[in-house]
């Protein structure tokens, strides 16, 4: 393990990206920012631009009209960088996981690389953090 | 020896251990632990220590890939580093317990140099080209056009009363013999740090980061760089030039670090306790308080000096 992997585990930067989601998701990460699960203790730090982004946090089934978004929004983030797929719209498609569906690109994985998926419906704040913990400790 | 070319160096440490506190101070008071000083043992292979946070997120974004984008001139790379540099040059002017470049008249130095760092800021956030760095930067510079005013009269009332222009001679506790000024002079400090009340110019809620949207990796580790050495050179200036007691030796560190550190609380106290104003609002707001206290403050200073 090189120098700057020590670094990249000990500040990750997060950056939320919305594809989609119903809103449950993002209200169960600001929960993670709270009192309770305060995820700076670890130096964990949601920003607001990908380019600042070590690891993209991706919310929602991913609609057709937001695909190329996503797509730019991975290749905005600098290397090294990591994928968490959330949500169960994220990791498989959820409630939109129909082959027929005429207005959904699919779930995370089918348009960028995902690392890590957290499930739930929305996921509980421990999850995230888990989750989070896993990917910083593949750096 | 003159001791005065390590301030820089000094400036990057206690800057970390000021932002660090800033952060400490902003997660207490809304109830959160905030960057722990001691982690759990489940968390070892992370880190034992959270206190060089600012110092791990600078050295993170040194050893991440630099992506320009296509639009960017030459100026979005070079700027990043002049700014750095105009932090460290300022730095040696500013008084580290005593310690600095000094001469006659340091303190206008001082002034083109902290204006400089933002000018090159802004300058390399516009040539990005991005619509939200562009914003960003307008907000900037009417904050600036109506913060650089109460900021230099408020110190020119201190050099007015001490007949100088150079910082060392006019540091004292002169939070007494001129409080206006030391309330335009903290306001002042606030509007250049981008502290709360007056974080407009990188309000991350409505434009993404202001001027440094479009920065990442190494570029943006600079500007990190940049922020922390601003913050102690602020600090210190403030602590210099109202809350220093006159000593020498360990006694001028120990003064020194306090009055840094009750700056430094002050600092995070406001930050984490106000919302947000809008542009229209600080500058109407910069004109009316600071602009009156800091006329009131060269008067104090003025009319005993020539009418008693």
């Amino acid at each position: 393990m090189s120098m700057s992997h020590t670094f990249m585990k000990r500040s990750p930067w997060v950056y939320h990206a919305h594809a989609g989601g119903c809103n449950g998701c993002d209200l169960e990460i600001l929960a993670c920012m709270g009192p309770r699960y305060d995820f700076e203790r670890l130096g964990i730090k949601l920003v607001s631009s990908p380019r600042f982004a070590d690891i993209l946090l991706v919310t929602g089934p991913v609609p057709l009209h937001t695909k190329p978004f996503l797509e730019r929004v991975y290749a905005q983030t600098p290397d090294p960088k990591r994928v968490i797929a959330m949500g169960a719209c994220g990791c498989s498609g959820g409630v939109f996981v129909d082959n027929e569906n005429y207005s959904i690109a699919g779930p995370v994985e089918r348009i960028i690389p995902v690392d890590v998926r957290i499930p739930g419906c929305p996921p509980k704040p421990e999850a995230i953090l888990d989750g989070i913990l896993k990917v910083m400790r593949t750096f | 020896m003159d001791l005065f070319w390590i301030n820089p160096l000094i400036a990057f440490c206690c800057g970390i251990f000021l932002s660090f506190g800033i952060r400490k101070v902003n997660a207490r008071i809304q109830g959160r632990r905030g960057p722990l000083v001691r982690v759990p043992p489940q968390w070892h292979d992370i880190n034992y220590s959270k206190i060089l946070q600012p110092l791990y997120d600078i050295l993170k974004l040194f050893s991440k890939k630099t992506n320009i984008p296509a639009t960017a001139g030459s100026l979005f790379i070079i700027s990043p580093i002049l700014a750095i540099l105009s932090g460290i040059l300022a730095s040696l002017f500013v008084p580290i317990a005593g310690v600095s470049f000094s001469y006659s008249f340091d303190l206008v130095v001082l002034f083109y140099l902290l204006m400089g760092e933002l000018l090159f800021v802004i300058i390399g956030g516009i040539t990005s080209a991005s619509l939200f760095a562009v914003i960003g930067g307008v907000r900037e510079i009417e904050l600036m056009l109506t913060n650089e005013i109460p900021f230099i009269l408020g110190t020119f009332a201190l050099a007015i009363t001490y007949d100088t222009l150079s910082i060392q001679v006019m540091m004292g506790f002169n939070l007494i013999t001129n409080p206006f000024a030391a309330i335009v002079v903290f306001l002042a400090i606030l509007v250049k740090l981008h502290m709360k009340p007056f974080d407009i110019a990188e309000a991350e809620s409505e434009i993404v980061s202001g001027l440094t949207t479009e920065y990442s990796g190494k570029l943006l580790g600079l500007l990190e760089a940049t922020k922390v050495i601003m913050l102690f050179v602020l600090v210190a200036l403030f602590t210099d030039l109202f809350l220093w007691v006159p000593s020498t030796g360990i006694t001028a560190v120990l003064v020194f670090i306090a009055g840094a550190g009750v700056t430094c609380l002050l600092i995070g106290i406001v930050h984490s306790l106000f919302g947000r104003f809008r542009i229209d609002q600080a500058t109407w707001w910069l004109f009316k308080v600071p602009l009156v206290l800091s006329i009131i403050a060269v008067l104090w200073a003025a009319i005993p000096r020539y009418l008693l």
